[in-house]
């Protein structure tokens, strides 16, 4: 895979949620579900990137607590036309927004998930490949709603795996420190 | 006020740690009086200083240069200098990389550049001189820097490259931010075992951790891009599964990122053990019968690979 065909897939995500605001009616705006692309630098290795999901409701203390989902793969990242190890991390997550109804939002969050190293060859079936994922993060989020009249919000995080691997309990490239940002597109609000 | 007075105590903190140096005692390799022997006697290592009109016979034996890692000196291919002696047709060559088997403060100030310029002056000695089968056969950091010189072509006419758990990842992950903490550690004490006193560094300095980590990511950034062994080159991997230095995926991106001349893959050899240098065993408390069997194994694989070729 290219990195063109990496942007088109990203942009196929990205218009899959802005065809669904276009097709979705609006619920209740007791809900909000985002979904967006989400890039990833982890620190010393590799850029996986993906897609993630986000949800709130005003029933989760008027939606400062939020609930989401996120996929990252070296497959859309690091791994395009080299030999980096292609590698997939499954994370839950939840949030808290400080500062909720502000364009600005400070947001720490915390991680569990599985992550998955694919060494492809036989001869490397003796390594263990694959990890939990526990990991909390600090970020930021500012929304464009207000300013732009658009619903997009911007997210930038650093976030720690509690669980990094040693390459003996857990996979070696699951590495400690990663900065990541995003960007969400609101299809329920 | 209470807001300055935490952020000068947090300066101090941090400035004290900055200048801290380890204390260092006469017994250490780290201090002025213990020092690696090859720097006494190099022509007791050295193939180039003790054979230095070679035969027309020497000429064509297989000769190893053998490369120790970070922090650690000659002893680490003493035995397998004494396993090849008993055979009489091999040469090893046991070279002392720059900034190491001296002082803590010889260490603090070399590079990754410095380390690695011994191996190429022993190559083009025994170039030079004639040797027809040059091979080389290196232990963890010795392993990166020698990927680094097949991809920048410093060693053109090496005959086999062997490897023994080489670092590409690090076990330890903490590694991967000593640049950032590196300054405040000043830093980093190892624990060696008694056997090991005085055969490797105690302290290893933060500068120099950081000069390894560089090497690291040079190396696996070539790697992940791709390079090639030069033509009539090979090389061989021997990895230990559970390494708790050099984690195991090393070899994974080395398989990965390294192709024959031909574009063939290399060979790489995952080896059921929990040692980190499977070759060195002399100076460990203990020894079981699976860490010498695999020890045997690897000096009796590289010595037969190395003569196949005559």
């Amino acid at each position: 895979m290219n990195k063109k065909h990496t942007l088109l897939y990203l942009l196929i995500i990205f218009w899959f949620s802005l065809n669904a605001q276009n097709n979705e009616t609006e619920i209740t705006n007791n809900n909000n579900l985002q979904v967006g692309v989400l890039f990833q630098k982890t620190q010393k290795l590799y850029w996986e990137n993906g897609f993630e999901i986000d949800y709130t409701n005003k029933v989760l203390f008027n939606k400062r607590i939020h609930f989401g989902f996120d996929f990252v793969t070296s497959r859309l990242g690091s791994a395009i036309s080299s030999n980096a190890i292609k590698q997939e991390s499954y994370r839950f997550n939840t949030s808290y927004h400080f500062r909720n109804t502000k364009d600005f939002k400070i947001v720490p969050s915390l991680n569990i998930g599985y992550f998955y190293a694919d060494y492809e060859e036989e001869i490397f079936d003796v390594l263990v490949n694959t990890s939990l994922i526990f990991s909390g993060e600090i970020g930021v989020s500012y929304s464009l709603k207000n300013k732009l009249n658009v619903p997009i919000s911007l997210n930038l995080s650093t976030g720690m795996n509690l669980i990094s691997g040693n390459g003996i309990k857990s996979a070696g490239t699951l590495y400690p420190f990663y900065y990541q940002i995003s960007m969400l597109y609101s299809i329920l609000k | 006020m209470k807001l300055l007075n935490i952020l000068i105590a947090v300066i101090i903190v941090t400035f004290s740690s900055c200048t801290k140096n380890p204390d260092i005692n006469n017994t250490m390799l780290d201090g002025d009086v213990v020092f690696d022997p090859s720097t006494y006697n190099p022509e007791n290592f050295l193939i180039s200083l003790s054979i230095k009109n070679p035969t027309a016979e020497q000429k064509n034996m297989p000769v190893f240069i053998a490369s120790h890692g970070y922090s650690a000196t000659t002893f680490e291919w003493d035995q397998f200098k004494e396993y090849t002696n008993k055979k009489k047709d091999i040469l090893v060559s046991q070279v002392l990389l720059k900034g190491h088997g001296t002082t803590y403060n010889d260490f603090k100030k070399s590079t990754w550049k410095d380390w690695k310029t011994v191996i190429t002056k022993e190559y083009n000695a025994l170039k030079n001189q004639g040797y027809k089968n040059i091979n080389f056969i290196g232990s963890s950091t010795s392993c990166t820097l020698a990927l680094q010189m097949i991809k920048s072509g410093e060693m053109n006419g090496i005959k086999n490259y062997f490897f023994v758990d080489p670092i590409i990842i690090p076990s330890d992950k903490l590694i991967t931010i000593v640049g950032a903490i590196g300054p405040m550690l000043g830093y980093i004490e190892t624990n060696l075992e008694d056997g090991e006193q005085g055969k490797w560094y105690q302290f290893r300095p933060q500068e120099t951790v950081n000069e390894l980590m560089k090497l690291m990511e040079v190396v696996r950034k070539d790697l992940q891009d791709g390079f090639k062994l030069p033509k009539n080159s090979k090389l061989k991997v021997y990895k230990s599964t559970n390494d708790p230095t050099a984690d195991a995926v090393s070899a994974v991106l080395i398989y990965k990122g390294l192709k024959m001349y031909n574009g063939g893959n290399v060979n790489v050899d995952m080896i059921d053990s929990g040692t980190h240098v499977m070759t060195r065993l002399n100076g460990l408390d203990k020894v079981t019968d699976n860490q010498v069997k695999n020890q045997q194994y690897i000096f009796n694989d590289v010595c037969n690979i190395a003569k196949a070729l005559l």
